[in-house]
Order: C-alpha cells, then structure tokens, then sequence
C-alpha cells in the first residue's frame, strides 16, 4: 500500500463550497458517487449464483450450532442477499490510527457469508481444523486468493477513483476560489 | 454497520476528524508520562506540529523576553546617566557591582535598573542615585513599595519635599538648612531607623531571592539566545517554512530516507522528554539539547541540499552551545545561593518552613527524574504505536502542516503539480478512448460499409450523437464532407450547381435530340414546357440555341433533351461530392426521384470513376448520377430539405 493518496481538505472545501454553489458540490458528489458504483458494481459481479463448495448451504441452518456465530450457524450461501450486502459508502467512519486519516470513500462487505468468501485464507498456513483448512484450499483454489470481492474491486479501480477524486476535489477547490475572489 | 463487515476503502482522507484523534492522543500521551510533567506534553504537543525548531524559538521565549525587559531597562538607565553627563552606564564595573548587590537583595536586574534611571532622572546625577540605592532599598522592603518609587521618594526629598510613605517613616523635614543639607540629616536618619531592612528581607525571603536569582538565570539565557532569537525569526519568514515543504517533498521522493529520520525524530522527543525534567533542576542542558536538535536541522539542510539550512543549523548550534555555557556559569550561581539558604535555616522558623517545601519540591523532582527511563520507555513505546514519528507521504502532521501552508502561501507549484497530473491522466484516458472508437470503427467497415445502424451503435456506444458520429469518421479517414453534415450539403449542392453549368455548357456543343414527352424526366418536361410555351417563344425569338435560332412558329415536335449525349464525355467528369464514399440518404423523395429515372437516359459509365449511392438499401451507380442530382435540384429549388440520415465509406 505505498504510496496511498491522502486527501486534504475534503470536507472543509464542500462546507464552504455549499455556501456558494450547490451545483458544483452535487456535481462533486455525483462524480464520486458514479466512481464508486462503478466499483460496486464490480465486487457485486465478483460474487458467484452458485455456491464456491458444493457444501455451502443455500439456506441459514435449521438447527445450528450454538457454539457457531452466537448459535446462527454458519452463514448460509444466499448471492442475492450478498450483492445487496456490498455497498458503497462516503461516510468518514472510524479514525486509522496508523495515520489518522478517515475514508472518503469505500466499499462495504456486510452479510457474513460475503464476509467469509471474501476473507477465507487470507491468513497463511492451513485452517484451525482439517475441514477449515480443506475449506481455505478449496476456496481458493477454485476462485482467486483471498480479497475475493469488495477488495479485488478496490484494488482494481482505486487508481482511477483516486484520479476522479483528485480532479473532482481540484475542480471544486477552484469554483471555491473564484467563487471566494467574487465575493471579496 | 454490521458487526465485521469488510470496509475496503479506497479514498482516505486527513480531515478535522483526524486531527482531533491525533490531538487526543497526544493528550494523552502527556497524561501517561507524569514524570514528563506539562513541559513534556506542551513540547510533545508542539513537536507533533513537526515545527520543532519554531518551538525552540517558542520555547525560549520566555527567557528571551526577560533579556528583553532587561535590556530595555538598562537602555533607560544609559540614556538617564548620559543625560546627567555621567560616564556610568551598564557595562560599568560599578553598575555591575551595585545590580549584583541588589539582585542579593533580592532585587531583579530590571528593578534596580529601573531606580537607577529614576534616581539619576530626579538627582540630576547618576553617582546620586548610585549612593542612594541601599537606602532605596531599606525603604521599599520597609514601605513593601518598589525599587523605583523609593529611590523617588528620595530625590523628592532631596528637593525638600517629604512624601506621605516618607512621613509615616518617621522623616521630618528639617527647618532650616540647604535642600542638600536637609537630605543628609533626612537620609542619616532613614539609614539609622532602617539599616539592614532589605538583607533581612532577603534572608527571610529566599523563594523570594531565589525568583530573583530565575530571572537573573533567565536573563543570562535570553541575553545569549536573543541573537539566535533574532536569527530565528528571520529565518522562518525567509527559509525554513519554504524549506520544510521542500523537506517534506523531498521525503515523500525519496521513501528510503523515512525510517533514518524517523530513528532521529525519535531521539529529538526522547532527549526533548529528559530535558523537560533536567530544566526543572537546572536548565543548563537545554541549549545543548537545541544545539542537537540544530544539528539535526543541519543535517536535514544536508540531505535537501539547501545551504540555507546547512548555514543556519551550524550558526544556531553554535549559538546555543554558547548559550548552554552560560546555562551553566548560572546554575553554578543558583547552586551556591541555594547552599547560602540552607545556612539560614537555623536562624528563622520562616526560612525552615520555606527551605522545606522547596526541598520537597526538589524531592518530587528528583523522584519524577529517577523514574524517567521508564517513562521514557513508555513514550516511546507509545509513540511507536502512535506512528508519529514517521515522515512518510500519509503522516497527517505532515500532511497537516503542508496543507495549511498550501492554503497559507497559495502554493502554486504544488497545485500547478496536481494539474498537471490530471492533464496527464486526462490525456491518457482520452487516448484510450480515441484507441478505443478507432478500433470500433476499424469493426464496423470491415465490410467497408458503414450503415446507419451501424452508426447509431456507435452514437450509442460512444455516448454522442449520430451527427458527432458522422464527424468524427469524417475526421478520422480526413474527409472533409463528413465533417459537418452542413457542410456537406453546402458543398453538394455547389456541385449540382456546377453540373449545371456543365450541362448547360453542353447544351451548347450537342445538337437538340429528340425525346418524346412519355421518356422526358420531369426536368426535361419542364424545359421543353418553358421553351415551347408561346410567352416564352416571343422571348426567345432570335435567341440562339444549341446552334439554332428559334422562331416563332408552332413548337417543334421535336424535344430538347438536355442530358443527350452529357454523360460521360472525356474530360468531363461530374462533381461527385460523396466520392469515395456511400451516403445512405433515408428519404423516400430521393428513392422516388431515383425510381423516376429511366434506363434510356442513362449514358455509358465507361471511363469514369463508379460511384455507389446506397439509398435505403437501393445502390445507385454514377450513370443515373445527373438525374437524381436533379432532383435535389427541384427539391433545393421548390424547397424541400433533403434528409442526410447517414454515410457509409
């Protein structure tokens, strides 16, 4: 992740923008949002009608394991709900420490089947059990590595979006200039 | 949220919500390190700024003002005594010696300079006000008045005037005598009744002494860093501000650098952290510290290449080493004034009490610097975690600081940077869609044909309309009939003009033929109509036509057939504006006109460019060209549009 794009002044800018143009601040939006239902779309696509295992349930467990997800069972394989479950979002959210930046934007993952398929053998080295570990191989074997939706997605367009971004957010800090010199 | 849900963001951002986190961890951060005190976390604070060197400046600001009050004290008390034409001023060894002696006395050097500049003012004489300090002296610390005003109390009795904090001294005014011999019997009197008052204030007082003896330290270390000081303020307005954005792009350019300065960074805020309890002892460190961190600074103006930098950390090194000298000469002093307290204990229950607290207070500060290596290690680890001390490309201090001073300096390179990169990207993405419609079009005349729906696939796939669809082929194969629709049929119908004016050319050179009225195009009919009409006739008597002069007899059954023999002559070929090139023209009329032109007519193609007009479907050769090109004509004419829907290659 070298080299990430952090962007200043987002929020600060479309405040005071808002007091001027509108227009130019739904047009920021617009863009953005268009980006990332781009995105969106594409994790959406990476999600398959047909379970990755022949075992994986289409629907939840009739009579679950307590000691599974806080006795819902293993999620059950349901694409629909799994699509509808990857959204785009702009809300700032939590503060990385790391480097205190928050996100502009993002793609969520939310059912926990789509969490599953998203994140199975993304830790090296075989599962806690036999059948876990058997689950990641067969996993991954039969669709990329680990980062199956949401994050290929981000992977693939975080570029562009980045670009988009930037250049949306200069447009809009230059409407902000002149609109700020016009009202000197 | 849902609980685990996976958030893959894509687009971070430093906001007002960053800072704040940042904030309150630093915030916390001072709160664990109690034996970093406030110091540490006002420095930790700042430091996070990553304008450590401005708050070196800031640091030492304090002192730096008392060097100034100082000097503006003693700048009063030399303009008084020269005015008195005195040759004492503050280097003198007299001056010296009386400031050193109220500073025991627990008089600052401001203070003393101050009385000395108002007893020289009001006794016309500096020596005056020299010899009247000690008594000045017993007066304020009796009266708990000031320095100065003491000392003026005295020169107003040297004029013979007795102030009410003098008469409540018991002071009489004598009744007879000069003005200077009354001053004498006053001040002999005064120095009688309050002999030894100010020294025993002073040994009754040591925190009171002990103030004075900070401000005198303060004063040694502002008077030393008063030039740095100078040189600082100078060198942000002029340097260093610049020169750490240059700094900070030159990190983000250079990665490999990050974790050496980050090490260093380290090391600033660690000794920064020791020193901050070392100053509560003695301060003497502190510049050698500044002198470090200079050197750092120095080091940073190596790395970037600016000699600025380089110069300046070498000047502020050496600078503060001298300023951490006389740190030193000054808490050599403080120490021997404080063993001179720890005399007077035994003589005063208040001196006991007093030497107790600051004993205990130096307890706590020894106790706060024994534990310092394991605070130590506790900021740093917190640190650590905290990833502040990176400089990388995503250290929101950074980042911070060079977007405000984006938005502060206007800075144009930066921003003349970031449009450039989207010019950059902006022309890649409009290569890639040029690439892109290239090949489409390569697609759709691999049959070299362009159809209509073809084009209204493309309009559609390409987001434009058919017409910009038109153009851009136009522009792409550089024909220049394609390019505006307009344009086109401007040059179209030009051309029909100017068969025309080749038809009627011919007119001239090929006899009338004869055509019956049943074969004639509607064009023919209406020529031969307009000749044979008995108006026309009149008009057109002894006109010469196609070599004949007509009469006014009854019309000739034998027509004119105005395209007899027109097409194709050698040498003449007709202006084809769609050559090299199919035009599908969706309008029935120009179908019907085409339909309406009779094989009979047609002449031989032979030995002329073959031309193919698709309309709707129905390919028109160039033999039967003039004919539809006259029913644009009519149509032009009688003014009905002809409906260009598309072309084709």
């Amino acid at each position: 992740m070298a080299n990430r794009v952090v962007f200043v002044g987002v929020e600060q800018t479309l405040k005071d923008l808002k007091k001027f143009d509108k227009d130019a601040v739904s047009k920021f939006t617009k863009t953005i949002n268009k980006a990332l239902a781009l995105a969106k779309t594409e994790a959406k696509s990476y999600i398959p009608d047909e379970p990755p295992l022949s075992g994986w349930s289409r629907t939840p467990s009739a009579n679950p394991r307590k000691s599974v997800r806080n006795g819902r069972g293993f999620p059950a394989w349901e694409p629909g709900l799994m699509r509808a479950g990857v959204v785009a979002s702009r809300a700032q959210g939590k503060v990385r420490k790391k480097d205190y930046t928050t996100s502009a934007g993002a793609l969520i993952n939310k059912t926990p089947a789509g969490v599953v398929f998203e994140l199975a053998g993304r830790k090296p080295g075989g599962g806690s059990t036999a059948s876990g570990t058997n689950f990641k191989k067969v996993l991954s074997d039969r669709n990329s590595s680990a980062s199956r939706v949401v994050w290929r997605a981000v992977d693939r367009n975080r570029d562009k979006i980045e670009k988009d971004f930037a250049r949306a957010l200069l447009e809009a800090q230059n409407t902000l200039q002149i609109a700020l010199e016009s009202n000197k | 949220m849902a609980k685990g849900a996976v958030v893959a963001r894509i687009v971070s951002e430093y906001s007002d919500k960053g800072t704040r986190a940042a904030t309150k961890d630093f915030q916390k951060l001072g709160k664990d390190s109690h034996g970093l005190g406030k110091q540490f976390e006002d420095l930790g604070k700042k430091l996070a700024k990553a304008f450590a060197v401005v708050e070196i400046a800031k640091f030492a600001y304090s002192t730096i003002k008392t060097a100034e009050a100082v000097n503006g004290a003693f700048s009063k008390m030399n303009i008084a005594f020269a005015n008195t034409g005195s040759i004492l001023n503050s280097n003198s060894p007299a001056v010296q010696s009386a400031v050193d002696k109220m500073t025991s006395l627990a008089f600052t050097s401001a203070d003393t300079a101050d009385a000395l500049a108002r007893g020289a003012t009001i006794f016309h004489s500096a020596g005056a006000a020299m010899n009247n300090m000690g008594l000045a002296a017993d007066i304020a610390r009796t009266s708990g008045m000031s320095l100065g005003d003491a000392m003026v109390l005295l020169g107003k009795a040297a004029e013979g005037k007795v102030a009410k904090p003098l008469a409540a001294l018991g002071v009489v005014m004598p009744k007879v005598g000069t003005n200077a011999q009354k001053f004498k019997i006053i001040t002999d009197q005064l120095t009688a009744s309050l002999k030894g008052q100010a020294e025993a204030y002073a040994q009754t007082h040591p925190i009171e002494a002990m103030k004075a003896k900070f401000e005198e330290l303060t004063n040694s270390l502002g008077q030393l860093l008063l030039p740095v000081f100078n040189a600082v303020v100078k060198f942000l307005d002029t340097m260093l501000i610049p020169i750490m954005v240059k700094f900070i792009n030159f990190i983000r350019q250079n990665p490999k650098y990050i974790q050496p300065l980050a090490n260093v960074w380290a090391l600033i805020v660690n000794i920064l952290a020791k020193v901050g309890v070392v100053v509560l002892r003695t301060g003497a460190h502190f510049a050698q510290v500044l002198s470090v961190i200079a050197q750092v600074v120095r080091g940073i103006g190596y790395i970037t290449g600016s000699k600025e930098l380089k110069d300046w950390g070498k000047s502020a090194a050496d600078g503060l080493g001298n300023a951490a000298k006389g740190m030193t000469a000054a808490a050599d002093k403080l120490d021997k004034f404080h063993m001179n307290a720890v005399k007077l204990k035994v003589t005063s229950p208040i001196v006991v009490k007093s030497l107790k607290d600051i004993a205990k207070q130096t307890d706590l500060t020894a106790t706060a610097t024994g534990k310092l290596t394991a605070e130590q290690i506790k900021v740093l680890a917190a640190l650590k975690d905290l990833k502040v001390t990176p400089t990388t490309s995503t250290d929101p201090i950074e980042l911070e600081a060079a977007r405000l001073n984006l938005l502060k300096q206007q800075n144009i390179e930066a921003q003349s940077g970031l449009d450039k990169l989207i010019a950059n990207y902006e022309a890649m993405m409009k290569n890639n869609v040029e690439a892109q419609r290239y090949s489409d079009i390569l697609g759709v005349i691999s049959d070299n044909k362009i159809s209509v729906e073809e084009v209204q696939i493309l309009a559609a796939k390409w987001g434009i309309s058919k017409e910009a669809v038109v153009q851009y082929i136009g522009k792409i194969f550089d024909i220049p009939q394609l390019m505006d629709p307009t344009e086109a049929a401007r040059l179209g119908f030009k051309g029909m003009l100017d068969l025309l004016d080749q038809v009627i050319a011919k007119m001239k050179l090929v006899g009338a033929g004869s055509t019956s009225a049943a074969t004639q195009t509607p064009f023919q009919q209406a020529v031969t109509a307009a000749t044979n009409s008995n108006a026309n006739k009149a008009k057109l008597a002894g006109v010469d036509i196609l070599g004949g002069t007509f009469s006014g007899g009854s019309a000739s059954s034998s027509g004119y057939n105005p395209l007899s023999g027109m097409l194709p002559t050698p040498g003449l070929t007709p202006y084809n504006p769609l050559s090299g090139m199919v035009a599908s023209y969706g309008t029935s009329q120009f179908a019907a006109n085409n339909a309406s032109t009779t094989s009979s007519n047609a002449p031989s193609t032979a030995g002329t460019t073959t031309v193919n007009l698709n309309v709707d479907g129905h390919t028109i050769a160039t033999a039967v060209l003039p004919s539809v090109t006259q029913g644009i004509l009519q149509n032009q004419i009688s003014g009905k549009s002809i409906v260009y829907s598309g072309f084709a290659v």
